[in-house]
């Protein structure tokens, strides 16, 4: 009845036309087939997918995170290298900084006095715990002579003792074996400084009891020991005291230089002679 | 003389150590003379000829860095390395115990050698709390350092042998 060339035409027309409906009526709804088909197959693929994927991100992250590790411990260096270097540098501006600002008070003092003096650095210390002297880079080479004033612009330092032509080694106040003629600057009571080998404190000797002398007071060379110039300072009053008895009162002094911190020192190169003085 | 130049060396080196590296740490580090130990050293272990020059080289060296009165450490070494010389046949310790114990000995010596020279010199008075406690801190100090020194001076010099093989 009807040729095959029809027949197959119309079969493929059939197959279209059904085939379009069933893909039309599954995205309608989902047979319990499918969604049991689905199921079972995510219920043994999924697994295997989910490990399969994971390692390869594992391995991924692993080769990543690997060569980030390599590069950011190799920056980590670098910048730790940088951070001590930035250290470093800033450690040796503060101490340049610190330099600076001593130098300028040496030289803004050195400016204000009519005294010819020599600026030094102080180099080695005593090495006995019972005596106090230090030694400085300039010696006789330099204008420095036996005897020769030692300031800071805090105040008296010592005097030099002895001397090489570059070095010379400077007796300190705070010896023991240190005196200094002086005066309380308000009242112009006279004594002579002492000093206990202690780097805080000095005694104000030979203050004699009726003498105005109190606790704050400054105390400054009196120039008459030939030694250290007239009127620089020496240390401030700490404590008086007046015993029943005795001519002279106990009064104990704080240095004004710290001889702790003692790193540049002035020499006096044109210490006045003792008839310069008295005239 | 080389032996001579090695020994002056590490007392001048001692010296350099105690007036320009020890006198600007912390006040608790008020270490004691170094020599001191030096000169007990050489008093046990060096014959007369070596340690009378260097020691006396090094005395000299401390008196003239130092405003102490000249003299003060020449004779310091001078009596600890002479009056310990013959210590080690009379006393039968060990040898870092005997060279700790005599270090001690020669600190305290030279602490009243100082005493002495200060006490004649000012009129003060010298045994004060902070002066004990100083004499007390470099007692200290030598018991703590003693053996370590011991260790490092035969390491430099290499005695090796003991005491009585002298």
């Amino acid at each position: 009845m009807f040729s095959k060339k029809t027949m197959v035409a119309a079969g493929a027309v059939i197959l279209i036309v059904l085939n379009g409906v069933v893909f039309s009526f599954n995205y309608i709804r989902q047979t319990s087939f499918t969604s049991a088909a689905a199921e079972t197959a995510l219920f043994f693929v999924s697994p295997v997918q989910a490990a399969v994927t994971g390692s390869i991100n594992f391995g991924r992250d692993l080769w990543g995170n690997y060569f980030y590790l390599v590069d950011a411990a190799k920056e980590n260096r670098e910048l730790r290298r940088k951070l001590a270097e930035a250290r470093l540098q800033i450690h040796e501006c503060s101490e340049i900084r610190q330099a600076n600002d001593r130098l300028k008070g040496l030289v803004d003092f050195k400016k204000d006095s009519d005294l010819s003096m020599q600026a030094a650095r102080v180099v080695a210390r005593d090495p006995s715990p019972w005596y106090r002297s230090v030694i400085i880079d300039k010696g006789s080479a330099d204008g420095v002579e036996k005897g020769s004033p030692v300031v800071v612009p805090d105040g008296v330092v010592g005097q030099v003792t002895e001397l090489s032509s570059g070095y010379a080694k400077v007796l300190l106040i705070i010896d023991r074996n240190s005196a200094v003629d002086a005066m309380v600057q308000r009242t112009r009571a006279r004594g002579v400084v002492s000093g206990l080998s202690s780097e805080s404190e000095s005694i104000f000797d030979f203050a004699l009891r009726k003498q105005n002398v109190r606790a704050g007071d400054t105390i400054i060379t009196s120039g008459l020991d030939g030694v250290y110039p007239k009127g620089l300072r020496v240390g401030r009053v700490s404590e008086v005291i007046r015993r029943n008895s005795g001519i002279f009162q106990e009064v104990e002094i704080m240095p004004y230089a710290d001889f702790h911190k003692l790193e540049e020192v002035l020499v006096v190169l044109n210490s006045p002679d003792i008839d310069e003085v008295l005239n | 003389m080389i032996r001579y130049l090695f020994y002056l060396i590490t007392a001048v080196f001692l010296v350099i150590v105690q007036t320009s590296i020890i006198p600007y740490m912390p006040g608790i580090l008020k270490f004691y003379d170094f020599l001191v130990p030096l000169a007990v050293y050489f008093s046990l272990y060096k014959p007369l000829s070596h340690g009378l020059p260097v020691l006396a080289a090094a005395g000299l060296v401390m008196d003239m860095l130092s405003g102490a009165p000249i003299g003060i450490y020449l004779t310091t070494y001078l009596w600890v390395f002479l009056a310990f010389r013959r210590v080690a046949r009379w006393v039968g310790i060990k040898d870092h115990l005997l060279f700790s114990m005599l270090a001690v000995l020669g600190v305290v010596f030279e602490n009243l050698i100082f005493s002495a020279a200060l006490i004649s010199s000012s009129p003060r008075v010298f045994f004060t709390l902070e002066s004990l406690e100083l004499i007390l801190l470099q007692v200290l100090w030598t018991v703590v350092t003693a053996p370590f020194l011991w260790l490092g001076f035969r390491y430099c010099f290499g005695d090796y042998g003991r005491i009585e093989a002298r």
